[in-house]
């Protein structure tokens, strides 16, 4: 050995023996631990220090590849990383491990909860989904189904069907069986299996135990709904109703208001639009029994006749609770679909469209491509004047999708709930009057069993060359837009490749500030069922208009993104509408909601 | 003098009247609605007519959804939208290859093309409607009229 060697030797023999002196003095804490449980998919800050060594924390976690992530993956000691919980739930164990020395590590176990489980998801349930069938025909189902969630069954039931390019309709079709089955993320499905109608394979989310959003995904149709706890199937539709109905295939809207003695309808305020000739106020007439009560499914009729359209209409309704009604037309006169809800005590007035609200609605357009959505929001002044607003309208028409400034616009409320708004001076893209009739304060018309209402009203697009139908709920100012969603959009699209009705339903996180990532199930109708389909995207606030966002979201990895402008409610409901259309003809229409799990 | 008291009453009683009116409108004003003109303009309709080269049920992605009428004109082929309606369902009607047809409608582009939205068409013994004059598509079944208003959009 030469003095080289010699004085190399003592050197590594000294590093090794202060390596070993700081191993032995090294230790870590978890000093900010994590929440003993955590939703799937939510986040919280936490932090160890280490004690010996200045080199920092590495963070891991067990069960790997689905325990969750950590943003970033190495902090300094004290330095705060965010944990972002798995998809799936079951017990983690997040781990802190000193950087200098890997062993020593700090463990913290969490467990992370389901956003929900079928087993809580029990009871007579209400639904109803509108859309396409495989023929490009309307397609309309409303029904009640009970279902077990602890066993998975679907116990029995009753439901209307109609299906146009079939000329099928089926009023109370005992449903006889049937599953349902709940994700972790609340992602699941539902199938039913009525006794004269094609079987219904629908993809659900479930927002809350008594409230999950539904799209059919199966080569039949795609269809998009709720489904709602039955809470009072004994009621009948009585005092002020608001109402609002669609019929893509005759192109007819009706809506407005009635009050009802519970067997015949006592006063209506009512619009309607025929193939793109509105009338407005009129009064409609039934021959008593209008209303008789519903069946042990909580299934009732209406029948009225509408002055302007020369056919006698019956509705099968089916209650949700004592104010919210979803409705079918099953005489084969025509094919309207839509919600009632209760008003409460009434005595409305201007004054309650005398603040902020978004809306969204979708419907049958003249021409190209045939449909349309459309999203927005306002503020009234209390009187008679929209004080501002903006609306997003995608016609698919190939013109650019306008953002209008509604302020200037005109608008009433009658004293029973009945009004309008005509907009004026906003480049609206061919939208300008909504007939608006107001439901009970108390309603969440996106979530009739919320109890926390909130009101608004249900709405039809009243114009030539558009008929719709949609909903103006309240709008928060400032609202945040943070956690697990219920997501969904339905519509058309168009390339030069394929076209199709689609429809999307699922779940996404939104990390608070701009990303929002998740998964979905995508019926592409006559292409491809697609199931658990990625859905990633960013968004941005619109400086100049608060509560209006715009998005792009990747759909299944698409070469191009969507392109959504989101109107933001509260920070439990968001309106979203598609609005590619970059020529004539091309592009996406759609027309969805997040609604957040709760 | 009691005449022109009783008179004045009565236009006291109008004036009240009259200023009553703005003030209970005010409780349900009810703001004049506006009339958008049809994007389908009948005022352009061209009539066209020719054979029936085909009938396209399911149409190529990039043109516009729905049954086309492929027609052989003396200005050449016409790609005609008739709408599923007409060719799909139960209320589909059957036309043959070289079958004389007489079509209404307007050209519109879609797609960076043009394509002749049909409003009529009519053949040897019979005129089936695929629009009406605001171009939305007429459902063969319908049983829904529109009876006795005008067609102004704004009754009020």
């Amino acid at each position: 050995m030469n003095c080289k060697t010699l004085l190399l030797t003592i050197a590594v023999t000294v590093a090794m023996l202060i390596t070993s002196n700081c191993s032995t003095a090294i230790s870590i804490e978890i000093t900010t631990p994590p929440p003993a449980s955590l939703e799937v998919n939510q986040s919280a800050s936490i932090a160890a220090t280490v004690r010996g060594s200045t080199r920092g924390v590495d963070w891991s976690c067990t069960p790997a590849g689905s325990c969750g992530t950590f943003n970033p993956a190495h902090t300094a000691s004290g330095g705060m990383t965010v944990y972002t919980a798995p998809r799936t739930a079951g017990p983690v164990m997040i781990i802190a491990a000193s950087t200098a020395n890997p062993k020593k590590t700090a463990p913290a176990s969490v467990t992370i909860n389901p956003v929900a489980s079928a087993s809580s998801i029990t009871g007579t349930y209400t639904f109803f989904i509108n859309g396409t069938d495989k023929n490009l025909t309307s397609y309309s189902v409303a029904g009640s189904v009970v279902i077990d969630g602890a066993t998975g069954k679907v116990t029995g039931g009753e439901q209307d069907y109609f299906d146009v390019s079939s000329g099928n309709i089926f009023p109370q079709d005992p449903i006889t069986t049937g599953t349902i089955n709940v994700g972790s993320d609340g992602r699941g499905t539902l199938s039913l299996t009525p006794t004269s109608a094609p079987g219904e394979t629908l993809s659900i989310t479930v927002v809350n135990d008594k409230h999950i959003l539904i799209t059919q995904f199966d080569a039949n149709a795609t269809a998009s709904g709720s489904l709602d706890l039955q809470t009072a199937p004994t009621s009948v539709p009585t005092g002020g109703n608001a109402f609002a109905f669609l019929d893509t295939t005759d192109d007819v809207a009706v809506g407005g208001v009635l009050t009802s003695n519970g067997t015949a309808i006592t006063a209506s305020e009512v619009d309607d639009d025929i193939v793109g000739t509105a009338t407005f106020d009129f009064a409609i007439s039934c021959t008593s029994p209008c209303i008789t009560a519903p069946d042990p499914s909580g299934r009732g009729t209406i029948t009225f006749t509408d002055p302007n359209a020369g056919v006698q209409t019956a509705l099968a309704y089916y209650v949700v609770g004592p104010e919210a009604f979803r409705l079918i037309e099953f005489d084969g006169n025509a094919f309207l679909a839509g919600s009632m809800y209760g008003q409460g005590a009434g005595a409305f007035s201007a004054a309650a469209l005398g603040k902020a609200f978004a809306f969204g609605q979708a419907g049958v357009e003249g021409i190209v491509p045939g449909v349309y959505a459309a999203a927005g929001q306002f503020t009234g002044n209390g009187t008679t004047a929209l004080s501002g607003g903006v609306a997003d309208v995608n016609l698919g028409d190939g013109a650019p999708v306008k953002a209008g400034a509604l302020s200037g616009s005109t608008y009433f409320v009658n004293a029973n709930g009945y009004g309008g708004i005509t907009l004026s001076g906003a480049n609206t893209d061919g939208l300008a009057n909504f007939g608006v009739y107001l439901v009970d304060p108390a309603i969440n018309v996106a979530d009739p069993n919320d109890n926390s209402g909130g009101g608004g009203a249900v709405m039809l697009d009243l114009d030539t060359d558009n008929i719709g139908v949609g909903i103006v709920v309240p709008q928060t100012a400032g609202a945040g837009f943070s956690g697990n969603f219920a997501v969904s959009l339905d519509g058309v699209f168009q390339t030069n490749a394929a076209f199709a009705w689609y429809g999307l339903l699922g779940q996404i996180v939104s990390d608070g500030t701009s990303k929002v990532t998740g998964l979905a199930d995508y019926n592409e109708l006559n292409i491809a069922q697609n199931a658990a389909v990625t859905v990633t995207g960013s968004y941005a606030k619109d400086g100049s208009n608060a509560g209006r966002a715009t998005a792009q979201v990747t759909i299944n990895g698409a070469a191009a993104p969507n392109n959504l402008t989101v109107y933001q409610a509260s920070s439990t409901l968001l309106l979203q509408v598609d609005v590619d259309s970059p020529s004539s003809g091309l592009g996406t229409i759609g027309l969805g909601v997040l609604e957040q799990q709760q | 003098m009691k005449k022109t008291t009783g008179g004045l009453c009565l236009l006291m009683t109008l004036a009240i009247a009259s200023l009553a009116a703005p003030l209970y409108a005010n409780e349900s004003v009810v703001p004049k609605r506006t009339v958008i003109a049809s994007r389908y303009d009948v005022s352009k309709e061209v009539t066209l007519e020719g054979t029936v080269q085909s009938l396209v049920r399911k149409p190529a992605p990039g043109t516009m959804m729905g049954a086309h009428l492929i027609v052989s004109t003396a200005q050449g082929l016409v790609d005609a939208h008739i709408g599923n309606y007409v060719a799909v369902g139960r209320y589909a009607t059957s036309f043959a290859s070289g079958q004389s047809v007489k079509l209404v409608g307007i050209v519109r582009e879609f797609n960076q093309k043009n394509v002749f939205v049909v409003r009529t068409i009519q053949t040897a013994n019979r005129t089936i409607a695929v629009r009406n004059d605001h171009g939305f598509l007429v459902y063969p079944g319908a049983k829904v009229r529109l009876l006795g208003v005008s067609s102004t959009g704004g009754a009020r």
